[in-house]
């Protein structure tokens, strides 16, 4: 799952869903995210995910939103590809196609696309929360939430340190390459890191004796800058999230979470053009990848 | 063969000395410099991930622990990057940040160039017995990665998806984790001496010396691999 990040930063607005406490927010991610490996039904995993899609239209986030939903789709061809040949499921397999020497499996697909609409419905609802929330006001919320405060100021330095970082990459390289040094393969690795992270120590020897100077880890009562209030909606917002993870959870019990795997059946000609075009897609990014390594 | 730094100390004199401060500082930049890793790969243009190399300094030059902390943090800064679908590996992260800690800290892995070499190979092959299970059965074996076309092959000579998976996998994972050990050692010879005076530590070695031998080792296990398949298909 690794490779280039994309930077995902809040997008301004004053919807509904930005003005939300980042707690009641973070309630309903952390329910699609049990709910979403509660089950394996595509059909109900595709309806959470529609419902995502709204909450990105009410934050009037699709720009910024959909250049990041990008990642998904390398790992959407592949595991569509591997699924349908030789699905994560118990055997015995139901062929329902053929295409050339492969056999595509009515559980393949079917696993297929529960796997890839898990993925989606869950990185949907934490997409709407993390561009519709400032950061700071996620770390306070979380310190009321007496989440330890050193825990929160490492992951909100994280953040704030990686475009600085990013920054001084693009220096470090452009130096490395005004004195004709080699900027890409395997030989580049060494001029590249090494200078960025001594630069990066420098800068922990700094921070380090700031935050010494401004008592760093005493006890007593620390105020923040930015204020998070709590207000009626966001009490109602918060608990129907509770409360829609335990009616989903208490119908998966009563219904085998909802398996449909032996009585929804999908049409060949449907699972042809669906692996068909998971293939097309797949060897056009194997064949970039390939080239791009060739080019290095 | 380079000498050792200086031997002896127990660690946890060592970790009593760096103030909080510093740790409280030197963590996110780590798990920063783990996230831009990737970036870095991406503009070098290679098949690898060195996603871990923060990891693998904190948890040598302050302790396993601190270097798990770094992975959790790494996965946890994804998510606001690049959405949730990285949380899950932050195990990996812990797992390798384990390994290296232990294996320099006490075991005495770092003490010579080969015990070095063995103990990322150890370190590659604990994240992938880790990562395979997460590729597998959260993402139906997909990895979005170059891997992903050795992992087809494997498919398609007939291998079912776990061994397949884990086939790539270690691949991929010998020469990321060989490579990014070996740049580990070189910033934490770039660090301050109080930090590293009292490591059990190897000087680094030539990376071009560290690419071939990991370009040697990873030939070497997939020729192994696709033997060993081809055998199992011929018998």
């Amino acid at each position: 799952m690794q490779g280039v990040a994309v930077p995902v930063s809040m997008v301004a607005g004053n919807s509904f869903i930005h003005r939300l406490n980042p707690i009641a927010k973070l309630v309903w991610v952390l329910a699609v995210l049990v709910i979403s490996f509660a089950t394996r039904n595509p059909l109900f995993l595709i309806a959470l995910s529609i419902v995502g899609l709204g909450l990105v239209t009410m934050a009037g986030i699709w720009r910024q939103f959909s250049r990041v939903m990008l990642i998904l789709l390398p790992v959407a061809t592949s595991l569509i590809v591997f699924q349908s040949v030789a699905p994560a499921f118990p055997q015995p397999w139901t062929p329902i196609a053929t295409i050339g020497p492969f056999t595509i499996y009515q559980e393949g697909i079917y696993s297929g696309l529960s796997l890839l609409a898990r993925a989606t419905s869950m990185t949907i609802f934490a997409l709407v929360m993390i561009m519709t929330t400032h950061p700071s006001d996620l770390f306070t919320s979380l310190s009321r939430l007496h989440v330890p405060y050193v825990l929160n100021f490492m992951l909100a330095m994280t953040l704030q340190l990686i475009p600085v970082l990013q920054r001084e990459i693009g220096v470090v390289m452009s130096a490395q390459k005004s004195r004709g040094m080699k900027s890409t393969g395997f030989g580049a690795v060494i001029p590249s890191f090494v200078p960025v992270f001594a630069g990066a120590i420098e800068r922990v020897q700094q921070l380090s004796i700031s935050l010494e100077s401004r008592a760093f880890g005493s006890s007593g009562h620390k105020t923040s800058y930015r204020q998070v209030a709590v207000r009626p909606v966001d009490w109602v917002v918060g608990i129907a999230g509770f409360a829609f993870l335990a009616v989903c959870i208490a119908v998966f019990l009563n219904t085998g979470a909802l398996d449909m795997s032996r009585t929804l059946i999908f049409p060949p000609a449907l699972a042809i053009v669906l692996v068909a075009a998971a293939a097309v897609l797949f060897v056009g990014f194997i064949a970039s990848a390939i080239w791009v390594v060739i080019r290095a | 063969m380079a000498a050792v730094t200086t031997a002896g100390s127990a660690p946890r004199r060592r970790s009593q000395r760096i103030p909080l401060t510093y740790v409280v500082t030197l963590v996110p930049v780590a798990a920063a410099l783990n996230i831009v890793g990737g970036y870095i790969v991406g503009l070098l243009h290679l098949p690898i991930f060195l996603d871990m190399i923060g990891t693998a300094v904190v948890a040598i030059v302050l302790g396993p622990w601190w270097g798990a902390l770094v992975g959790v943090i790494t996965n946890t800064g994804s998510a606001f990057l690049s959405g949730p679908i990285g949380l899950p590996f932050a195990l990996c992260n812990v797992v390798g940040a384990l390994v290296w800690g232990y294996g320099v800290r006490s075991v005495g892995m770092g003490r010579s160039i080969p015990r070095f070499f063995i103990l990322n190979l150890i370190v590659a092959v604990a994240v992938s017995l880790t990562a395979v299970p997460i590729y597998v059965f959260v993402f139906g074996g997909a990895t979005g990665h170059f891997s992903d076309l050795m992992t087809a092959a494997f498919l398609a000579m007939g291998q079912n998806l776990i061994v397949s998976v884990f086939s790539s996998n270690i691949l991929v994972s010998l020469a990321d984790k060989i490579i990014s050990g070996f740049v580990a050692l070189a910033i934490i010879e770039a660090l301050p001496e109080n930090l590293t005076a009292d490591l059990p530590l190897i000087k680094a070695a030539p990376m071009r010396t560290v690419a071939i031998a990991a370009g040697g080792v990873v030939i070497g296990i997939a020729v192994a691999i696709v033997s060993v398949i081809l055998t199992s298909n011929a018998s």
